[in-house]
């Protein structure tokens, strides 16, 4: 589904991302695992085409994202969700009007069918009752809850989620790591999220890629990189 | 030593400006695209009319109010001593509409429309809003800058027209009241003393001043970064920004307009 080969990139000469190579099957969830600034939030970027690789290549769906028009972006991003670490809801819109916003501008859907799905996709990530509020009226757990519900209303092929349980209590990061889950499975989604939790991560990636100053230094499922010995996986699983 | 430092600023500070001006430039292009090609949501624009009007409505309304009523006061005493005090109505409607309501309307929008619109924008950016639009597959030019600037290019004209009105009643006020000029002679004088020339000639520049303050603040808001503290920096330089292209290009645009229709 989604396939990096030997990604670079740098910001003002300064190397950020060196040799990214990983790949992601369809219905996957991936876990990108690193200390802030290691590069996890530009690599996501790459994968939506916010950023554009120095070297290197991005295939998605089998196409090489290189070639895409920005007729090409408009469409991958419909079937494409990314969930911001703030969310990024509109504050000038209620947590309906959101959640509804891209079911507006991408179908034909009429007032009637687009309340049943907001409400179905609401309730899913567990929002019931606070369609009618403004984001800063709601905690930041709910704002993600409401990001990540309109990420996937398109019904959505891949879900990128950048550092879902950031800034969140351990409860709550369990909570939205589980929601993550439940959409996952709900919409078959492939889904790449990155972290530096490693605890829930854990417990819902199929497989996980360490990054290290914008290399990977370990990729596969809990157990190959538990038993790994890379000096930093180890000291990073500590 | 330090000439070598400082001619370096001078020049990196010019290619900056340089680069900034490009980047705002290629943003105008986008929007005037969208424009062009009729991606206009009609209700988002009447919705920011609705904001932008309201915010600076009372402000316009109390300036020109307290103008027509100091400018009546003043010109009254002034052409009293050439013996002309009759001419006061027309001192004031002329003064109003050919170049004060224009101006100070343009300036108070910059202030209060203006800033809003960069640090409206620049809040959404430092959010990511803006980003996570784009990212929904929705252009953020055409959702969020396209109905903000054409909302201003509509809205300023309107607030012009409305505190000439204004800034007219109130010299109206001074000249009956307190002057004791007849009130039927006070409005005929006004009526008479106003040409087409004289009122396009001041409505015409609302136009370039709503296009410069539109562009120079839905940009800044497009390009803030740095967090709040981002946002306020951006905000106060869009509306300096502002003031100084209006005044500026007020200069310029009078002295053209008098060499045409002087
Ligand atoms: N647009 C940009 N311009 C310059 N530097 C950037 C930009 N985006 C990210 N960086 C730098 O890249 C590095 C990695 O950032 P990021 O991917 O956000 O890290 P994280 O792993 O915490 O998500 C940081 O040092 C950051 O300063
Ligand atoms: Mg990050």
């Amino acid at each position: 589904m989604i396939k990096v080969s030997h990604l670079y990139k740098s910001f003002n000469s300064q190397a950020i991302l060196k040799d990214v190579s990983f790949e992601v099957k369809e219905g996957e969830i991936i876990a990108i695992l690193g200390q802030s600034g290691a590069g996890k939030s530009v690599l996501l970027k790459h994968l939506i085409g916010l950023l554009f690789p120095d070297q290197g290549s991005i295939e998605i769906d089998s196409r090489d994202i290189a070639k895409f028009s920005e007729q090409d972006w408009l469409l991958l991003r419909k079937k494409m969700g990314y969930l911001f670490q703030d969310g990024a809801l509109y504050d000038f819109m209620t947590i309906f009007e959101n959640t509804a916003f891209p079911l507006k501008e991408h179908t034909q859907l009429n007032k009637k069918e687009i309340g049943e799905k907001v409400r179905n996709t609401l309730s899913l990530v567990g929002l019931e009752g606070v369609e009618q509020k403004y984001p800063s009226q709601l905690s930041g757990g709910m704002q993600k809850r409401a990001a990540l519900a309109r990420a996937v209303i398109l019904n959505s092929k891949i879900l990128l989620c950048d550092e879902p349980t950031s800034g969140l209590d351990p409860v709550r990061s369990r909570d939205i790591t589980d929601v993550i889950l439940n959409i996952s499975r709900h919409f078959n989604t492939t889904t790449v999220i990155t972290s530096h939790d490693m605890k829930n991560s854990f417990r819902i990636a199929d497989r996980l890629i360490i990054m290290k100053d914008g290399s990977l230094v370990a990729q596969g499922t809990r157990e190959e990189i538990e038993s790994t010995d890379n000096d930093f996986v180890k000291e990073f699983l500590n | 030593m330090k000439k070598r430092i400082f001619l370096k600023h001078f020049f990196q500070s010019i290619v900056a400006g340089v680069a900034g001006l490009g980047n705002a430039l290629y943003f105008l292009g986008n929007v005037l695209g969208q424009i062009l090609r009729g991606k206009i949501r009609f209700s988002e624009v009447i919705k920011q009319i609705h904001e932008q009007g309201m915010q600076s409505v009372v402000v316009i309304a109390l300036t020109s109010i307290a103008s027509g009523v100091v400018l009546t006061l003043q010109g009254y005493v002034m052409l009293d001593r050439f013996g002309a005090k009759e001419k006061v109505a027309a001192l004031v409607a002329l003064s109003l509409v050919r170049e004060l309501s224009p101006v100070f309307s343009a300036l108070i929008f910059s202030g209060k429309a203006g800033a809003r619109l960069t640090a409206e924008l620049g809040a959404m950016n430092v959010n990511n809003q803006i980003v996570a639009t784009k990212v929904m597959g929705v252009d953020p030019i055409e959702f969020l800058v396209v109905p903000r600037m054409l909302a201003c290019f509509l809205v300023l004209p309107i607030l012009v027209v409305m505190s000439e009105i204004i800034g007219i009643a109130g010299g109206y006020l001074v000249g009956v009241f307190e002057a004791n000029i007849p009130g039927s002679f006070y409005i005929s004088q006004t009526l008479q003393s106003i040409d087409y020339v004289d009122f396009f000639s001041g409505f015409i520049k609302t136009f370039f001043f709503a296009f410069l303050i539109g562009w120079t603040c839905c940009y800044q808001g497009f390009v803030t970064k740095g967090g709040s503290l981002g946002v306020g920096r951006y905000t106060t330089k869009a509306v300096a920004l502002a003031y100084i292209l209006v005044v500026v290009s007020n200069t310029i645009l009078t002295k053209i307009i008098l060499t045409f229709w002087g």
